[in-house]
Protein backbone atom coordinates (compact mmCIF):
# COMPACT_ATOMS: atom_id res chain seq x y z
CA UNK A 1 0.00 0.00 0.00
CA UNK A 2 0.80 3.66 -0.42
CA UNK A 3 -0.88 6.83 1.49
CA UNK A 4 -0.80 9.86 -0.27
CA UNK A 5 1.45 12.35 0.29
CA UNK A 6 3.77 10.37 2.82
CA UNK A 7 7.22 9.92 1.11
CA UNK A 8 8.87 6.57 2.01
CA UNK A 9 11.73 7.57 4.78
CA UNK A 10 15.39 6.18 4.93
CA UNK A 11 15.97 4.71 8.32
CA UNK A 12 18.36 6.63 10.33
CA UNK A 13 21.82 4.49 10.42
CA UNK A 14 22.09 5.95 14.53
CA UNK A 15 21.13 2.92 16.53
CA UNK A 16 19.74 3.67 19.78
CA UNK A 17 18.29 0.81 22.02
CA UNK A 18 14.56 1.47 22.83
CA UNK A 19 14.00 -1.30 25.30
CA UNK A 20 15.67 -4.33 26.82
CA UNK A 21 18.92 -5.08 26.84
CA UNK A 22 21.82 -3.90 24.70
CA UNK A 23 22.74 -7.50 21.89
CA UNK A 24 26.37 -8.72 21.24
CA UNK A 25 27.76 -6.65 18.07
CA UNK A 26 23.93 -4.47 18.17
CA UNK A 27 25.80 -1.08 18.32
CA UNK A 28 28.84 -1.71 16.74
CA UNK A 29 29.85 0.57 13.81
CA UNK A 30 30.86 -2.04 10.98
CA UNK A 31 29.88 -5.44 9.06
CA UNK A 32 32.52 -7.64 8.74
CA UNK A 33 31.79 -9.40 5.26
CA UNK A 34 32.50 -13.05 5.12
CA UNK A 35 31.64 -14.06 1.19
CA UNK A 36 31.62 -17.65 0.67
CA UNK A 37 30.86 -19.44 -2.40
CA UNK A 38 29.97 -22.70 -2.87
CA UNK A 39 30.81 -25.82 -5.03
CA UNK A 40 29.79 -26.97 -8.37
CA UNK A 41 28.93 -30.66 -8.51
CA UNK A 42 31.52 -33.08 -8.84
CA UNK A 43 32.53 -34.76 -11.81
CA UNK A 44 34.69 -37.66 -12.07
CA UNK A 45 36.35 -36.47 -15.32
CA UNK A 46 37.25 -33.31 -13.40
CA UNK A 47 38.61 -35.04 -9.80
CA UNK A 48 40.54 -32.00 -8.61
CA UNK A 49 37.42 -29.80 -8.06
CA UNK A 50 34.67 -30.00 -5.72
CA UNK A 51 35.37 -33.36 -4.65
CA UNK A 52 34.31 -32.47 -1.02
CA UNK A 53 31.28 -30.32 -1.27
CA UNK A 54 32.43 -27.82 2.03
CA UNK A 55 35.52 -27.43 0.78
CA UNK A 56 35.25 -23.54 1.06
CA UNK A 57 32.40 -23.14 4.13
CA UNK A 58 34.51 -25.54 5.72
CA UNK A 59 37.39 -23.43 5.79
CA UNK A 60 36.13 -20.22 6.73
CA UNK A 61 33.87 -22.02 9.42
CA UNK A 62 37.63 -23.31 11.03
CA UNK A 63 39.25 -19.67 10.97
CA UNK A 64 36.27 -18.32 12.74
CA UNK A 65 36.66 -21.11 15.32
CA UNK A 66 40.07 -20.91 15.91
CA UNK A 67 39.43 -17.23 15.82
CA UNK A 68 41.86 -16.05 12.28
CA UNK A 69 38.85 -14.84 11.39
CA UNK A 70 37.83 -12.42 14.15
CA UNK A 71 36.04 -9.37 14.44
CA UNK A 72 37.22 -6.23 15.95
CA UNK A 73 35.50 -5.00 18.76
CA UNK A 74 33.93 -2.49 16.49
CA UNK A 75 32.74 -4.93 13.69
CA UNK A 76 29.94 -7.58 13.38
CA UNK A 77 30.46 -10.29 11.44
CA UNK A 78 28.14 -11.56 8.49
CA UNK A 79 28.30 -14.57 6.79
CA UNK A 80 26.66 -14.45 3.34
CA UNK A 81 26.63 -17.80 1.82
CA UNK A 82 25.41 -18.59 -2.02
CA UNK A 83 23.20 -21.10 -1.63
CA UNK A 84 22.40 -21.85 -4.91
CA UNK A 85 25.62 -24.03 -5.24
CA UNK A 86 24.31 -26.10 -2.03
CA UNK A 87 21.57 -26.85 -3.24
CA UNK A 88 22.74 -27.99 -6.73
CA UNK A 89 25.11 -29.71 -5.33
CA UNK A 90 23.02 -31.29 -2.44
CA UNK A 91 20.50 -32.52 -5.28
CA UNK A 92 23.31 -33.99 -7.49
CA UNK A 93 24.96 -35.84 -4.79
CA UNK A 94 21.55 -37.29 -3.36
CA UNK A 95 20.90 -38.10 -7.34
CA UNK A 96 24.13 -39.48 -8.65
CA UNK A 97 26.00 -40.17 -5.16
CA UNK A 98 25.89 -43.78 -4.98
CA UNK A 99 28.15 -43.92 -7.39
CA UNK A 100 31.46 -42.77 -5.53
CA UNK A 101 32.28 -40.63 -1.97
CA UNK A 102 29.49 -38.76 -1.84
CA UNK A 103 27.16 -41.56 -0.54
CA UNK A 104 29.27 -40.87 2.42
CA UNK A 105 28.68 -37.41 2.28
CA UNK A 106 24.70 -37.44 2.14
CA UNK A 107 24.60 -40.03 4.61
CA UNK A 108 26.73 -38.18 6.75
CA UNK A 109 24.38 -35.29 6.63
CA UNK A 110 21.33 -37.08 7.34
CA UNK A 111 22.84 -39.00 10.88
CA UNK A 112 23.43 -35.70 12.21
CA UNK A 113 19.79 -34.74 11.58
CA UNK A 114 19.62 -32.28 8.76
CA UNK A 115 17.74 -32.33 5.68
CA UNK A 116 20.96 -30.85 3.20
CA UNK A 117 23.86 -29.15 2.74
CA UNK A 118 21.74 -25.84 3.65
CA UNK A 119 19.80 -27.14 6.67
CA UNK A 120 23.15 -28.50 8.00
CA UNK A 121 25.11 -24.99 7.31
CA UNK A 122 21.89 -23.56 8.67
CA UNK A 123 22.17 -25.38 11.99
CA UNK A 124 25.52 -24.86 12.02
CA UNK A 125 25.24 -20.94 12.21
CA UNK A 126 22.45 -21.31 14.91
CA UNK A 127 24.22 -23.29 17.15
CA UNK A 128 27.47 -20.74 16.88
CA UNK A 129 25.28 -17.71 16.53
CA UNK A 130 26.84 -16.42 13.38
CA UNK A 131 24.60 -13.99 11.18
CA UNK A 132 23.90 -16.33 7.99
CA UNK A 133 22.58 -14.46 4.99
CA UNK A 134 21.78 -16.58 1.76
CA UNK A 135 21.82 -14.72 -1.37
CA UNK A 136 21.19 -16.36 -4.58
CA UNK A 137 22.84 -14.00 -7.32
CA UNK A 138 25.84 -11.68 -7.64
CA UNK A 139 23.28 -9.07 -8.03
CA UNK A 140 21.67 -10.28 -4.46
CA UNK A 141 24.89 -9.60 -2.86
CA UNK A 142 25.46 -6.22 -4.09
CA UNK A 143 22.05 -5.65 -3.10
CA UNK A 144 22.92 -6.56 0.51
CA UNK A 145 26.38 -4.72 0.29
CA UNK A 146 24.43 -1.53 -0.52
CA UNK A 147 21.87 -2.04 2.00
CA UNK A 148 23.51 -2.75 5.22
CA UNK A 149 22.79 0.03 7.27
CA UNK A 150 26.81 -0.10 8.75
CA UNK A 151 29.57 0.11 6.84
CA UNK A 152 31.88 -2.22 5.75
CA UNK A 153 35.36 -2.55 7.34
CA UNK A 154 36.30 -5.77 5.73
CA UNK A 155 35.35 -8.17 3.13
CA UNK A 156 36.79 -11.83 2.56
CA UNK A 157 36.25 -14.22 -0.12
CA UNK A 158 36.27 -18.10 -0.03
CA UNK A 159 35.74 -19.54 -3.29
CA UNK A 160 36.62 -20.53 -6.64
CA UNK A 161 38.33 -17.66 -8.21
CA UNK A 162 40.67 -16.66 -10.87
CA UNK A 163 43.17 -13.62 -11.86
CA UNK A 164 40.16 -11.08 -12.56
CA UNK A 165 36.81 -12.59 -10.79
CA UNK A 166 35.57 -14.34 -8.18
CA UNK A 167 33.08 -17.47 -9.26
CA UNK A 168 30.13 -18.25 -6.56
CA UNK A 169 29.91 -21.55 -8.41
CA UNK A 170 32.12 -22.61 -10.68
CA UNK A 171 31.65 -26.51 -12.49
CA UNK A 172 32.36 -28.56 -16.14
CA UNK A 173 35.87 -26.85 -16.27
CA UNK A 174 34.52 -23.30 -16.32
CA UNK A 175 31.25 -23.80 -18.88
CA UNK A 176 28.95 -23.82 -15.91
CA UNK A 177 29.87 -20.48 -13.73
CA UNK A 178 28.05 -17.54 -11.75
CA UNK A 179 30.94 -15.36 -11.76
CA UNK A 180 31.57 -11.35 -10.61
CA UNK A 181 34.28 -10.10 -12.55
CA UNK A 182 36.58 -7.23 -11.96
CA UNK A 183 34.44 -5.37 -14.72
CA UNK A 184 31.47 -5.36 -12.32
CA UNK A 185 33.27 -4.40 -9.18
CA UNK A 186 34.28 -0.77 -11.51
CA UNK A 187 30.94 -0.53 -12.62
CA UNK A 188 29.78 -0.58 -8.61
CA UNK A 189 32.43 1.79 -8.12
CA UNK A 190 29.95 3.96 -6.26
CA UNK A 191 29.74 1.83 -3.45
CA UNK A 192 32.99 3.17 -1.85
CA UNK A 193 31.35 5.28 0.23
CA UNK A 194 29.75 2.32 2.00
CA UNK A 195 33.35 1.01 2.80
CA UNK A 196 35.51 2.33 5.74
CA UNK A 197 38.46 3.45 3.41
CA UNK A 198 42.48 3.48 3.60
CA UNK A 199 42.63 1.41 6.76
CA UNK A 200 45.73 -0.27 6.82
CA UNK A 201 44.32 -2.90 9.95
CA UNK A 202 41.57 -4.02 8.20
CA UNK A 203 42.40 -5.93 4.98
CA UNK A 204 39.84 -7.38 3.17
CA UNK A 205 41.17 -10.89 2.18
CA UNK A 206 40.57 -13.19 -0.90
CA UNK A 207 40.43 -16.65 -1.06
CA UNK A 208 40.33 -18.10 -4.21
CA UNK A 209 43.07 -19.01 -7.09
CA UNK A 210 44.90 -16.46 -8.64
CA UNK A 211 43.30 -13.39 -7.20
CA UNK A 212 46.29 -11.23 -7.33
CA UNK A 213 48.25 -12.21 -10.22
CA UNK A 214 49.19 -9.27 -11.08
CA UNK A 215 48.13 -4.97 -10.09
CA UNK A 216 44.93 -5.30 -12.46
CA UNK A 217 43.81 -8.77 -11.14
CA UNK A 218 41.15 -9.15 -8.46
CA UNK A 219 42.18 -8.17 -5.58
CA UNK A 220 44.05 -4.67 -7.08
CA UNK A 221 41.02 -3.81 -8.78
CA UNK A 222 39.45 -4.03 -5.43
CA UNK A 223 42.17 -2.03 -3.61
CA UNK A 224 41.99 0.81 -6.29
CA UNK A 225 38.07 0.71 -6.52
CA UNK A 226 37.35 0.80 -2.78
CA UNK A 227 40.14 2.81 -1.55
CA UNK A 228 41.01 0.07 0.93
CA UNK A 229 43.96 -2.14 1.47
CA UNK A 230 43.62 -5.87 0.38
CA UNK A 231 45.48 -9.23 -0.24
CA UNK A 232 45.28 -12.30 -2.59
CA UNK A 233 46.81 -15.17 -3.50
CA UNK A 234 49.50 -15.36 -6.93
CA UNK A 235 48.51 -18.66 -7.70
CA UNK A 236 46.36 -21.35 -7.39
CA UNK A 237 45.09 -22.58 -3.44
CA UNK A 238 43.86 -25.78 -3.00
CA UNK A 239 41.25 -26.30 -0.26
CA UNK A 240 41.80 -29.67 1.51
CA UNK A 241 38.24 -29.88 2.37
CA UNK A 242 39.48 -30.04 6.20
CA UNK A 243 39.63 -26.45 6.78
CA UNK A 244 42.94 -25.78 5.44
CA UNK A 245 44.31 -24.54 2.30
CA UNK A 246 47.56 -24.40 1.05
CA UNK A 247 49.41 -22.82 -2.35
CA UNK A 248 49.99 -25.51 -4.70
CA UNK A 249 52.95 -24.62 -6.21
CA UNK A 250 56.17 -23.36 -3.45
CA UNK A 251 56.35 -20.29 -6.02
CA UNK A 252 53.13 -19.01 -3.95
CA UNK A 253 52.50 -15.89 -2.39
CA UNK A 254 50.38 -13.94 -0.82
CA UNK A 255 50.40 -9.98 -2.30
CA UNK A 256 49.19 -6.92 -0.33
CA UNK A 257 47.88 -4.08 -2.19
CA UNK A 258 46.85 -0.77 -0.98
CA UNK A 259 44.66 1.57 -3.05
CA UNK A 260 47.99 2.55 -4.92
CA UNK A 261 49.22 -0.48 -5.73
CA UNK A 262 51.17 -3.58 -4.51
CA UNK A 263 52.97 -2.78 -1.82
CA UNK A 264 54.09 -6.23 -0.01
CA UNK A 265 54.69 -9.68 -0.79
CA UNK A 266 54.94 -12.67 1.75
CA UNK A 267 56.10 -16.41 0.28
CA UNK A 268 53.59 -18.95 1.34
CA UNK A 269 54.84 -22.15 -0.34
CA UNK A 270 53.37 -25.44 0.48
CA UNK A 271 52.72 -26.77 2.91
CA UNK A 272 51.61 -24.16 4.77
CA UNK A 273 48.38 -23.00 5.78
CA UNK A 274 47.28 -19.80 4.82
CA UNK A 275 45.83 -17.50 7.58
CA UNK B 1 13.18 -5.64 49.99
CA UNK B 2 13.67 -8.28 47.29
CA UNK B 3 10.15 -7.74 46.26
CA UNK B 4 10.02 -4.17 46.57
CA UNK B 5 13.00 -3.98 44.21
CA UNK B 6 11.18 -5.89 41.36
CA UNK B 7 8.13 -3.65 41.45
CA UNK B 8 10.26 -0.29 41.65
CA UNK B 9 11.96 -2.13 38.11
CA UNK B 10 8.77 -3.05 36.31
CA UNK B 11 7.47 0.44 37.43
CA UNK B 12 10.02 1.59 35.68
CA UNK B 13 10.48 -0.32 32.99
CA UNK B 14 6.69 0.63 32.14
CA UNK B 15 7.25 3.83 32.73
CA UNK B 16 10.58 3.85 30.20
CA UNK B 17 7.81 1.85 27.93
CA UNK B 18 5.86 4.57 27.58
CA UNK B 19 7.61 7.12 27.16
CA UNK B 20 9.06 5.35 24.30
CA UNK B 21 5.75 4.54 22.69
CA UNK B 22 4.87 8.30 22.82
CA UNK B 23 8.47 9.50 21.02
CA UNK B 24 7.38 6.83 18.40
CA UNK B 25 3.84 8.33 17.94
CA UNK B 26 5.83 12.16 18.03
CA UNK B 27 7.76 11.41 15.14
CA UNK B 28 5.62 9.24 13.23
CA UNK B 29 3.04 11.53 13.20
CA UNK B 30 5.54 14.26 12.12
CA UNK B 31 6.60 11.97 9.07
CA UNK B 32 2.82 10.98 8.01
CA UNK B 33 0.96 14.04 8.33
CA UNK B 34 -0.97 13.05 5.11
CA UNK B 35 -2.16 9.99 7.39
CA UNK B 36 -4.26 12.18 10.32
CA UNK B 37 -6.23 13.60 7.40
CA UNK B 38 -7.65 10.09 6.24
CA UNK B 39 -7.30 8.23 10.20
CA UNK B 40 -7.72 11.08 12.88
CA UNK B 41 -4.96 12.06 15.80
CA UNK B 42 -6.44 8.83 17.70
CA UNK B 43 -6.25 6.50 14.76
CA UNK B 44 -2.50 7.25 14.22
CA UNK B 45 -1.70 6.63 17.43
CA UNK B 46 -3.71 3.84 17.53
CA UNK B 47 -1.07 2.77 14.98
CA UNK B 48 1.80 3.86 16.41
CA UNK B 49 1.06 1.90 19.44
CA UNK B 50 -0.19 -1.06 17.97
CA UNK B 51 2.97 -1.13 15.60
CA UNK B 52 5.33 -0.27 18.56
CA UNK B 53 4.06 -3.31 20.27
CA UNK B 54 4.25 -5.70 17.28
CA UNK B 55 7.69 -4.81 16.59
CA UNK B 56 9.08 -5.48 20.36
CA UNK B 57 7.15 -9.09 19.92
CA UNK B 58 9.75 -9.39 16.86
CA UNK B 59 12.35 -8.63 19.41
CA UNK B 60 13.47 -5.38 18.17
CA UNK B 61 15.05 -3.35 20.59
CA UNK B 62 16.48 -0.25 18.27
CA UNK B 63 14.83 2.80 17.89
CA UNK B 64 15.30 2.94 14.56
CA UNK B 65 13.95 -1.03 13.71
CA UNK B 66 10.73 -0.08 15.51
CA UNK B 67 10.43 3.25 13.77
CA UNK B 68 10.96 1.21 10.58
CA UNK B 69 8.85 -1.41 11.60
CA UNK B 70 5.96 1.10 12.56
CA UNK B 71 6.38 2.57 9.01
CA UNK B 72 5.94 -0.51 7.01
CA UNK B 73 3.06 -1.46 9.26
CA UNK B 74 1.45 2.07 7.57
CA UNK B 75 2.34 0.85 3.78
CA UNK B 76 1.65 -2.57 4.23
CA UNK B 77 -1.22 -3.21 6.58
CA UNK B 78 -0.88 -3.35 10.69
CA UNK B 79 -0.14 -7.16 10.73
CA UNK B 80 2.03 -7.64 7.45
CA UNK B 81 4.75 -9.60 9.11
CA UNK B 82 1.75 -12.08 8.96
CA UNK B 83 0.26 -11.36 6.07
CA UNK B 84 0.67 -14.50 2.70
CA UNK B 85 0.78 -11.28 0.59
CA UNK B 86 4.39 -10.71 2.33
CA UNK B 87 5.48 -13.84 3.14
CA UNK B 88 8.97 -12.90 2.79
CA UNK B 89 8.34 -10.29 5.84
CA UNK B 90 7.50 -12.86 7.96
CA UNK B 91 10.59 -14.82 7.06
CA UNK B 92 12.95 -12.57 7.58
CA UNK B 93 11.93 -10.91 10.86
CA UNK B 94 11.61 -14.76 12.10
CA UNK B 95 15.64 -16.01 10.43
CA UNK B 96 16.45 -17.55 13.15
CA UNK B 97 20.30 -17.91 11.67
CA UNK B 98 20.22 -14.05 11.42
CA UNK B 99 21.16 -12.96 15.50
CA UNK B 100 21.94 -9.11 14.57
CA UNK B 101 18.96 -6.97 14.45
CA UNK B 102 20.30 -4.55 12.60
CA UNK B 103 21.10 -7.02 10.09
CA UNK B 104 17.54 -8.50 10.32
CA UNK B 105 16.68 -5.31 9.35
CA UNK B 106 18.79 -4.65 6.46
CA UNK B 107 17.46 -7.83 5.42
CA UNK B 108 14.09 -6.40 5.24
CA UNK B 109 14.72 -3.14 3.62
CA UNK B 110 16.32 -4.93 0.75
CA UNK B 111 12.99 -7.58 -0.13
CA UNK B 112 10.99 -4.03 0.84
CA UNK B 113 12.98 -2.05 -1.58
CA UNK B 114 12.37 -4.69 -4.02
CA UNK B 115 8.58 -4.67 -3.56
CA UNK B 116 8.34 -1.43 -3.80
CA UNK B 117 10.19 -0.79 -7.23
CA UNK B 118 7.87 -3.72 -8.74
CA UNK B 119 4.89 -3.01 -7.27
CA UNK B 120 4.23 0.53 -5.60
CA UNK B 121 6.85 2.04 -8.37
CA UNK B 122 7.79 5.99 -7.97
CA UNK B 123 5.27 8.34 -6.01
CA UNK B 124 2.83 4.66 -5.66
CA UNK B 125 2.41 5.18 -9.63
CA UNK B 126 1.37 1.77 -9.98
CA UNK B 127 -0.43 1.35 -6.35
CA UNK B 128 -2.74 4.50 -7.52
CA UNK B 129 -3.29 2.60 -11.10
CA UNK B 130 -4.27 -0.17 -9.34
CA UNK B 131 -6.96 1.84 -7.38
CA UNK B 132 -7.96 3.74 -10.48
CA UNK B 133 -8.97 -0.12 -11.67
CA UNK B 134 -10.48 -1.06 -8.98
CA UNK B 135 -12.93 1.86 -9.14
CA UNK B 136 -13.69 0.48 -12.30
CA UNK B 137 -15.41 -2.63 -10.91
CA UNK B 138 -19.18 -2.56 -10.76
CA UNK B 139 -20.29 -4.63 -7.51
CA UNK B 140 -23.19 -6.31 -9.32
CA UNK B 141 -21.29 -7.71 -11.81
CA UNK B 142 -18.47 -8.91 -9.44
CA UNK B 143 -17.86 -12.95 -9.87
CA UNK B 144 -18.25 -15.24 -7.05
CA UNK B 145 -15.27 -16.06 -4.65
CA UNK B 146 -14.66 -20.00 -5.07
CA UNK B 147 -11.73 -21.41 -2.89
CA UNK B 148 -10.36 -23.19 -6.25
CA UNK B 149 -12.19 -21.07 -8.76
CA UNK B 150 -9.57 -19.04 -11.07
CA UNK B 151 -12.07 -16.11 -11.81
CA UNK B 152 -11.13 -14.35 -8.25
CA UNK B 153 -7.06 -14.68 -9.25
CA UNK B 154 -7.28 -13.85 -12.50
CA UNK B 155 -9.33 -10.74 -11.24
CA UNK B 156 -6.88 -9.83 -8.70
CA UNK B 157 -3.91 -10.18 -11.41
CA UNK B 158 -6.24 -7.72 -14.00
CA UNK B 159 -6.80 -5.01 -10.93
CA UNK B 160 -3.43 -5.05 -9.37
CA UNK B 161 -0.79 -7.15 -12.04
CA UNK B 162 2.17 -6.13 -10.66
CA UNK B 163 1.48 -7.01 -7.17
CA UNK B 164 -0.03 -10.54 -8.18
CA UNK B 165 3.76 -10.99 -10.08
CA UNK B 166 5.44 -10.25 -6.69
CA UNK B 167 3.67 -12.99 -4.92
CA UNK B 168 5.02 -16.77 -5.16
CA UNK B 169 2.92 -19.60 -5.57
CA UNK B 170 2.52 -20.23 -1.61
CA UNK B 171 2.00 -16.49 -0.93
CA UNK B 172 -0.90 -16.77 -3.70
CA UNK B 173 -2.62 -20.16 -2.05
CA UNK B 174 -2.32 -18.94 1.94
CA UNK B 175 -3.43 -15.57 0.53
CA UNK B 176 -6.81 -17.16 -0.80
CA UNK B 177 -7.25 -19.78 2.01
CA UNK B 178 -7.22 -16.79 4.71
CA UNK B 179 -9.64 -14.52 2.36
CA UNK B 180 -12.14 -18.08 2.17
CA UNK B 181 -11.28 -18.36 6.35
CA UNK B 182 -11.69 -14.41 6.79
CA UNK B 183 -15.11 -14.23 4.98
CA UNK B 184 -16.44 -17.68 6.85
CA UNK B 185 -15.56 -15.48 9.93
CA UNK B 186 -17.44 -12.50 9.13
CA UNK B 187 -20.19 -14.84 8.18
CA UNK B 188 -20.56 -12.87 4.57
CA UNK B 189 -22.49 -15.59 2.94
CA UNK B 190 -23.36 -13.97 -0.23
CA UNK B 191 -20.47 -14.39 -2.90
CA UNK B 192 -20.50 -11.17 -3.79
CA UNK B 193 -19.79 -9.92 -0.33
CA UNK B 194 -16.82 -12.22 0.32
CA UNK B 195 -15.48 -11.37 -3.29
CA UNK B 196 -15.43 -7.67 -2.31
CA UNK B 197 -13.55 -9.00 0.94
CA UNK B 198 -11.18 -10.53 -1.03
CA UNK B 199 -10.05 -7.84 -3.05
CA UNK B 200 -10.16 -5.59 -0.26
CA UNK B 201 -7.15 -7.61 1.60
CA UNK B 202 -5.38 -7.94 -1.76
CA UNK B 203 -5.23 -4.27 -1.93
CA UNK B 204 -5.09 -2.84 1.56
CA UNK B 205 -3.54 -6.12 3.53
CA UNK B 206 -4.43 -9.13 4.26
CA UNK B 207 -5.58 -7.89 7.80
CA UNK B 208 -7.33 -4.93 6.28
CA UNK B 209 -10.27 -5.60 8.50
CA UNK B 210 -9.00 -5.10 11.50
CA UNK B 211 -6.27 -2.29 10.81
CA UNK B 212 -6.78 0.92 12.89
CA UNK B 213 -6.31 2.16 9.44
CA UNK B 214 -9.78 1.23 7.69
CA UNK B 215 -11.68 1.54 11.29
CA UNK B 216 -15.17 1.63 8.78
CA UNK B 217 -14.56 -2.01 7.31
CA UNK B 218 -14.48 -3.35 11.31
CA UNK B 219 -18.00 -1.27 11.71
CA UNK B 220 -19.45 -2.50 8.90
CA UNK B 221 -18.02 -6.34 9.11
CA UNK B 222 -19.47 -6.29 12.76
CA UNK B 223 -22.75 -4.77 12.22
CA UNK B 224 -25.02 -8.01 12.82
CA UNK B 225 -28.39 -6.20 11.93
CA UNK B 226 -27.22 -6.91 8.15
CA UNK B 227 -27.34 -9.61 5.90
CA UNK B 228 -24.31 -10.49 4.09
CA UNK B 229 -25.27 -9.23 1.28
CA UNK B 230 -25.84 -5.64 2.85
CA UNK B 231 -22.47 -5.52 4.54
CA UNK B 232 -20.93 -6.56 1.21
CA UNK B 233 -22.67 -3.83 -0.76
CA UNK B 234 -21.74 -0.96 2.21
CA UNK B 235 -18.01 -2.12 2.48
CA UNK B 236 -17.64 -2.22 -1.80
CA UNK B 237 -19.18 1.43 -1.62
CA UNK B 238 -17.08 2.67 1.39
CA UNK B 239 -14.07 1.09 -0.16
CA UNK B 240 -15.00 3.20 -3.54
CA UNK B 241 -15.29 6.07 -1.30
CA UNK B 242 -11.36 5.55 0.22
CA UNK B 243 -10.23 5.16 -3.08
CA UNK B 244 -11.78 8.39 -4.84
CA UNK B 245 -10.27 10.03 -1.77
CA UNK B 246 -6.53 8.55 -2.34
CA UNK B 247 -6.95 9.37 -5.71
CA UNK B 248 -7.54 12.71 -4.67
CA UNK B 249 -5.12 13.65 -1.98
CA UNK B 250 -2.24 11.90 -3.95
CA UNK B 251 -3.64 14.39 -6.54
CA UNK B 252 -3.28 17.11 -4.15
CA UNK B 253 0.19 16.33 -2.81
CA UNK B 254 1.16 15.98 -6.49
CA UNK B 255 -0.47 19.42 -7.68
Amino acid sequence: MCIPGCKYQEPSRTPEVVSGTKLPCTLNLYAFVVIVGGPGNYSSKDPRHDKAWDNYITTAATRHKDERLKPLDDECLHFFVYREAYERRWNDDVKNGHLDHRLEHVKSIKSRGASSYVDFIEQKARARKCNLVWFDSPEDLFKLLRGLSRQISRVWFFGHAKSDRLFLRWENEGKAVVQITTSDVVDKADLRARFVTNDKDRLHRFYGCNTARDIAGWAGTWSKTFNVYSVGASETIDFKGSGKMTMTTPAGQLRFFSPLGMYSVIPYGPPGDLP
Amino acid sequence: MFKIKITQNQFFAEIAERQSQVEAVQRLSHDFSALRTLVGESGLQELAISGYKRALGHGLRLQRSVDEYIRYTMYFGHRFSEDPLFLWAGETLRYDTIFDESLRMDVLRIKVDDFRNVAVGADGRLFFGAIRRALGLDYVSLPNFGRSSRTIPELLQKIYPEKWSMLSSASKIGFIELAYKRSAEHVLGAERAASVQCILMFMLGSYYDSDPMFPWARQILEDTSATGEQRGTRLFLAACALGQRFIVTQANHQG
